[in-house]
């Protein structure tokens, strides 16, 4: 690996931790959706460092390169992140449809309510 | 058509039915039912038709489709304290007369669904051939699963015990519509189910088995939908 290489790889590792703290700070992404970004964020910083490793756990599992290795684990995260989306999406769905219920059986029983009462606390209320 | 101390209630979803809700909860106030319709967002006059017409309307802040509206009808019912429930569509396909045939098996403690088929007793239509085809296909496997045979798995005319109902309030209930799958869930839970004759009419909305995505879709999820039917832990009745 070059040196070139290790910086760019460094410096988009580091730049992509930093955009997601910034999104935290500005409430723009979730605690509990940032961790597999930081996760792969520090994998891909981890690369200059521990790039022998790589290359050994590659040759081991049967990869002829070690950049084949790195596709692989890239793909893998991104499936793993669509399908922690689906559930998330899936779970908000089930509380946007018993919000929107409990909203319409609300706005019913004040509706009732208020038709129930007498005239002058109506002109109160108003 | 109920005993004085039973209460009834007639649930109606409706998305953009001005020009027949009225008609239909004209009817049903006269069969002495309590008629809720729950509109799904529409953006006409259908709510305003059903309350000059004297139903309760829910208004839904957003469109949740048919089984959002339906479950929102069963939650009222629930919360109410309705013996039973009578659920028809909006758009007049099902005949308001049938709906005491429909009730009567629920009231009188024979059934608690009772499904209103519009393939037995000569009550029907002809079916557009693929549609036809997707509920004899379904039809059939519930029909081996649950060893009984129902005409009319995806009737939206339906009659419900309050027991059903609170089953039908639970995360069980499907999100799109009713169809086979219920059969066997309802089959797994020990709940009785009946088919009656009813008179129906061609409805003028759009087919879910129309075009070509929607056949597929309808394919896939229903065969997932009969399969969760069978592996799926049933909650405890009862249970929150």
């Amino acid at each position: 690996m070059t040196v070139r290489q290790i910086i760019v790889i460094s410096l988009v590792a580091v730049g992509f931790i930093l955009l997601v703290l910034e999104l935290i700070r500005r409430h723009k992404m979730r605690e509990r959706y940032s961790m597999l970004w930081f996760f792969i964020a520090v994998a891909a910083l981890s690369v200059p460092l521990l790039y022998t490793g790589y290359a050994w756990v590659a040759r081991k599992l049967g990869f002829v390169e070690v950049n084949n290795l790195f596709f692989f684990l890239a793909v893998i995260s991104l499936f793993l992140m669509s399908l922690q989306f689906s559930i998330a999406l899936s779970s908000n769905y089930a509380r946007f449809k018993s919000l929107v219920q409990q909203i319409g059986l609300l706005e019913t029983r004040v509706r009732e309510l208020e038709s129930r009462r007498p005239p002058e606390d109506q002109s109160k209320g108003a | 058509m109920p005993q004085p101390s039973q209460r009834i209630l007639a649930i109606i979803p409706a998305h953009r039915e001005a020009g027949s809700v009225g008609k239909v909860v004209s009817a049903m106030v006269d069969q002495g039912c309590d008629v809720l319709v729950v509109d799904d967002h529409s953006p006409d006059d259908t709510a305003g038709e059903a309350r000059r017409a004297g139903a309760k309307v829910i208004r839904l802040p957003y469109t949740l489709g048919y089984g959002g509206a339906l479950q929102t009808g069963y939650l009222y019912a629930a919360e109410n304290g309705y013996d039973a429930v009578v659920q028809l569509d909006a758009d007049g396909q099902h005949d308001p007369a049938s709906a005491p045939d429909v009730l009567a098996p629920v009231l009188a403690g024979q059934a608690d669904v009772v499904l209103g088929s519009r393939f037995i007793g000569g009550g029907g239509y002809p079916v557009p051939l693929l549609r036809r085809m997707g509920q004899r296909l379904f039809g059939g496997i519930a029909a081996l699963i649950t060893r009984r045979k129902i005409t009319d798995p995806t009737t939206g005319y339906q009659g419900l015990s309050a027991r059903v109902v609170k089953v039908y309030c639970t995360e069980l209930f499907p999100e799109d519509y009713p169809d086979a799958d219920m059969l066997v869930l309802l089959r797994r839970m020990g709940i009785r189910v009946l088919e009656v004759p009813v008179k129906m009419y061609p409805s003028g909305a759009q087919s879910m088995h129309s075009g070509l995505i929607r056949p597929l879709y309808y394919l896939y999820k229903m065969t997932l939908a009969i399969l969760m039917a069978t592996i799926r832990t049933l909650p405890r009745e009862g249970a929150p």
